[in-house]
């Protein structure tokens, strides 16, 4: 029989109606509202984040823009430390490394086997060897490919700045990146663009049309007003392995996949019609990332003098790329973390060399002349911190492990924790008590343990940011 | 993880419902507040016991069920009793 008529009754379509308009309510509460359309143009420029990530208009530490410098980045452990211990010093220290890494892989000792090392050199592929990349960027014309609008004579991308950062946002999220954010360079955030680049080239901004580069130095058009920072995430189930092989390929990798974005960054500004600079090597040249992603909220400054993100906590790398296309610039957050770090301690408390600081309260004071001085925060001390990478023959990493942010996202009660810290500094100290007594250990993995898991996520990377 | 989570809280409010109607029983407001504080964080037990142990964090996981487990069964036998009591007086 056919039924012509609802028969729905009264109470079924009030229920039906409740669970409607309890749908509508949630729906409408996880919907952005716009006011207009300029609004609705430009809701895909922004980063959506949790919502106790709170944007702010300076960076939570402080910052004197009068005392910042464009820094020189000859001076920083990665190229300065053998000048800085002496030559002969540097270079037994670095035969002792090969020798007990030799004798450690012969020897089987867990987190330096054969297999730990063949891993490490495996992800370390592409980041201090294998990829082409440089300042400028690759200009091939690939098999498949056309070349740059002017090649063809076509006219560059041409949007507003908000629908170009929503472009970014998404095209650079599927070429490969964690998160990203814009700074805006100003006068002041030039200052965090090194002076001089890691190979003692000048890093220079000229009002020319064209990047470019000579033996002296690296030329920055003006026109170049945006930096895109990139994150790249790492596998905190392998960090947790840090000292090892093992702990320093997630690094390694990350590393990598970040050398192999900046190149696809680059070449989507190229194909735009624009100018896309990054490092000339590894990936954290020209700019000090760290800064970038602290003025740019991506993260907030930590005390092992790494941008900590709410994300990923101390769990990913950072990378950027210069542009003339011009973009939304993102705004500083507080999060609660660079408030949580004055409490916690736990990254200095582990360093086995001393060189993270300790201290109650953040000071204007460097610890050598490697340090970036214009900023109160904790100093640490870079020299000490890279000389104990030739005693452990790997990348150390253990203050990144170690950091309470470092967490997988599986449990809920860490977004909840995360919020709470966000809202009050109340709890910092009792949180940092409790992740202790939890077991929520940096060294609680037996290395080797890592190959015996099933079902790790590509990368090791849980990719739900 | 969500999903199952969410069909035991329809199960057991449907279950509360049902027990309610049936036995005909109604719950002073500090009985609904004591058994909803415990019902709360019986269920931030089950999430974060999982959870931890899909974090490859047993140590953690066992930890919940002590510190966040145990006073929610404490919680909800309060509220149990409460009512159970109230209703044997009557």
């Amino acid at each position: 029989m056919v039924k012509s008529h609802s028969t729905l009754n009264r109470r079924d379509f009030m229920k039906a109606l409740g669970f409607v308009g309890a749908g509508v309510g949630a729906l409408s509460a996880g919907s952005p509202v716009f006011k207009d359309l300029d609004e609705m143009a430009s809701a895909g420029s922004s980063n959506k984040r949790a919502w106790w990530i709170k944007e702010v208009d300076t960076p939570t530490i402080e910052i004197d823009w009068d005392m910042l410098k464009r820094h020189d980045a000859t001076t920083i452990p990665q190229v300065a430390y053998a000048s800085f211990v002496g030559k002969d010093v540097a270079a037994a220290q670095g035969a002792k490394q090969k020798a007990d890494r030799k004798q450690w892989i012969a020897e089987d000792k867990s987190g330096y086997t054969l297999r730990d090392y063949a891993l490490f050199d495996a992800a370390a592929y592409g980041w201090q060897a294998g990829f082409s990349h440089d300042f400028l960027g690759d200009t091939t014309v690939t098999p498949y490919g056309m070349g740059s609008p002017s090649d063809l004579g076509l006219p560059a991308w041409n949007g507003s700045p908000e629908e170009t950062t929503a472009m970014i946002r998404q095209a650079f999220r599927f070429l490969g990146t964690g998160t990203i954010s814009i700074v805006e360079l100003n006068e002041n955030n030039r200052k965090l663009v090194y002076g001089v680049d890691w190979d003692g080239k000048a890093i220079v901004f000229e009002n020319v049309e064209k990047a470019y580069e000579t033996d002296k130095k690296r030329v920055i058009p003006e026109k170049c007003r945006y930096a895109v920072v990139f994150s790249m995430p790492m596998s905190e189930e392998m960090n947790k392995r840090a000292p090892t092989l093992l702990g320093d390929a997630t690094t390694a990798l990350s590393y990598s996949l970040s050398t192999l974005f900046q190149i696809r960054a680059q070449r989507f500004f190229r194909m735009l019609g624009y100018q896309g600079l990054g490092s000339f090597t590894y990936v954290n040249n020209t700019s000090i990332n760290p800064a970038l992603a602290v003025i740019s909220g991506m993260g907030e400054q930590g005390r092992l003098g790494q941008c900590v993100f709410p994300e990923y906590g101390t769990m990913a790398r950072l990378g950027s790329v210069i542009t003339d296309l011009p973009l939304v610039p993102d705004k500083p957050i507080d999060s609660g973390v660079w408030n949580f770090c004055k409490t916690c301690k736990l990254c200095a408390s582990h360093c086995p060399s001393g060189a993270l600081n300790p201290d109650d309260v953040p000071s204007w004071d460097v610890k050598y002349s490697g340090n970036h001085p214009g900023k109160k925060v904790y100093h640490c001390d870079g020299m000490n911190c890279r000389g104990y990478w030739y005693d452990l023959t790997s990348l150390c990493s253990i203050c990144v492990a170690s950091c309470v942010f470092a967490k997988k996202n599986k449990a809920g009660i860490h977004d909840i924790i995360k919020a709470t810290t966000a809202v009050t500094p109340a709890f910092n100290s009792f949180f940092r008590t409790m992740d202790q007594a939890f077991g929520y250990k940096y060294s609680n993995r037996d290395p080797e343990s890592w190959w015996d898991i099933n079902g790790e996520p590509m990368f090791g990377i849980d990719s739900r940011y | 993880m969500w999903f199952i989570m969410g069909t035991v809280v329809g199960i057991v409010i449907l279950g509360l419902f049902w027990l309610i109607k049936r036995n005909n029983l109604s719950l002073t407001w500090y009985e609904w507040v004591i058994g909803i504080a415990g019902f709360a964080l019986m269920l931030l037990t089950v999430q974060n016991f999982i959870g931890s142990f899909l974090e490859y964090e047993p140590r953690a996981a066992y930890m919940f069920l002590l510190v966040t487990g145990l006073p929610s069964l404490v919680l909800l036998g309060v509220a149990w009793q409460l009512a159970a009591r109230r209703v044997k007086k009557a």
